[in-house]
């Protein structure tokens, strides 16, 4: 009997997916590519860095975008290092009601974030005559929160602006500058005992261009940009 | 009578030669730009650059030490609009230091959009922000401990560095298959080595010089007869 009623639960769910694909006008499907610089602020294991990547989008509907990511970044440990992060993660894009439909040249298009990514990192001294503990690297994965911003340039590029904090979870690596008898200072690396959270502060710009309509929507395939409303744009067409 | 028949002969036909619409483009008179839409614009061109002095993490210095680099500077540049363009950039270090500790590599690939400033004018002063990526190496140097001990000529690793910086110019679009420009870049970044110091990469990378128009989407859009 119970396999009955989720049956029956499930045959009255279909009517959702019974709309016309003709009256689907949203930009949902749009996928665009992008490249992106990344500023790294407050890392606990380093000073501010920068870095370089890309990303694709896929929009899902009007109202939520998502982000799909590859970065590469360095940051200095004072002087004596250097730290490299790899990052691959994703972040789901939350646009405020009202703000998507009506498209307007340079008008910015904010947005909530969050996601997950994982992360590389290395951190090693640079003096050569130190080289006992003086790397150590670690696998993580993090979570990461921020807002950001869209500046719509043409119909399909935009250029975006976003703040997210991203908090690591893995191994922690400890940095110690210590100094010889000599009076040389090298950085000395090692891993702690224990998993721990490790955040940093970072500011990303990128460049984005939507170059296809996945959903093949009918009204708005590849007519409308992201932000545009797909009527404004069949008129100007 | 006969010299007649054959001036007028000769004069007439030649009227037609003036009758053509000047304002129709042949393809073979001089044809400018009026809009940038759809236009591919390409150049290669030698570019100096001079270092900026800057604080890297808590050292200061830069890579070129006050010296003038030159670089082989290529550019892919398209207009989506006449306010927008998105360019790819590369940049070859041309002239290597040889003194120990001078740069050996800091080349150079960028990705970014400009933005114009005039519609619909053959002068084209934009803005625009660049990003990339640079493969930096110094050369092999001796390195001196407190104690007294020296690693001879020792060879830095070479590394890859994330560099990015605003840039501002002009184009002028005199003719259909050619341009004049003129730009300049503040290329901001740090070379981090796994061994070896830290030091600025922050330069201002001039360019000018000729480069070329490939038109090819809104052709008659694009292209305007002057002659």
């Amino acid at each position: 009997m119970k396999r009955f009623f989720v049956f029956l639960l499930v045959l009255a769910a279909l009517p959702a997916f019974a709309q016309s694909r003709t009256s689907n006008r949203n930009p949902g499907g749009q996928l665009s590519i992008g490249v992106r610089s990344t500023v790294s602020l407050f890392s606990g294991a380093g000073g501010a860095g920068n870095g370089i990547g890309g990303q694709f989008r896929l929009r899902f509907y009007d109202f939520l975008n998502s982000e799909w990511f590859a970065d590469y970044l360095n940051s200095s440990v004072g002087t004596l290092g250097t730290r490299t992060d790899y990052h691959i993660g994703w972040s789901v894009m939350f646009y405020l009601p009202g703000t998507v439909q009506k498209y307007k040249h340079l008008k910015p298009i904010p947005y909530f974030l969050a996601g997950h990514c994982f992360d590389y990192t290395r951190i090693q001294g640079n003096n050569p005559f130190y080289e006992t503990n003086s790397m150590a690297s670690r696998w993580s994965s993090a979570v990461q929160m921020g807002i950001g911003m869209h500046i719509p340039l043409t119909p399909k590029i935009d250029f975006s602006a976003s703040a997210q904090y991203m908090y690591h979870l893995g191994e922690e690596v400890f940095v110690e500058t210590r100094t010889a008898v000599n009076g040389d200072q090298y950085l000395y690396v090692y891993k702690g005992a224990e998993s721990g959270l490790e955040g940093h502060l970072l500011l990303t710009g990128s460049l984005n261009i939507r170059i296809a309509d996945l959903w093949h929507d009918k009204k708005g395939a590849l007519g409308n940009g992201p932000h545009v409303d797909p009527d404004d744009s069949q008129q100007q067409q | 009578m006969r010299k007649l028949i054959l001036f007028l002969s000769l004069v007439f036909p030649a009227g037609f030669i003036f009758a053509q619409d000047p304002n129709q483009d042949t393809g073979d008179g001089p044809v400018t730009m009026n809009n940038l839409a759809g236009l591919l614009r390409t150049q290669l061109t030698i570019t100096p650059a001079w270092s900026v002095t800057a604080k890297s993490g808590n050292n200061s210095g830069s890579i070129a030490g006050g010296r003038t680099n030159v670089y082989l500077h290529g550019t892919v540049e398209y207009y989506f609009d006449e306010r927008f363009s998105m360019r790819g950039d590369g940049y070859y270090f041309v002239n290597k230091m040889k003194t120990p500790g001078g740069m050996k590599n800091n080349h150079t690939l960028e990705v970014g959009g400009s933005w114009h400033l005039w519609k619909g004018s053959m002068i084209d002063p934009f803005i625009g922000l660049g990003a990339g990526i640079s493969y930096v190496q110094i050369q092999p140097a001796d390195i001196t401990n407190g104690a007294g001990l020296v690693l001879k000529n020792y060879a830095y690793p070479a590394h890859l560095d994330p560099v990015w910086g605003p840039r501002a110019g002009v184009n002028f679009f005199s003719a259909k298959v050619f341009h004049f420009f003129v730009e300049a870049q503040y290329v901001m970044g740090s070379y981090r080595p796994s061994e070896g110091p830290i030091l600025s990469l922050n330069e201002v990378r001039v360019s000018a010089g000729l480069g070329w128009n490939w038109v090819l989407l809104h052709k008659e859009k694009t292209l305007r007869p002057t002659i």
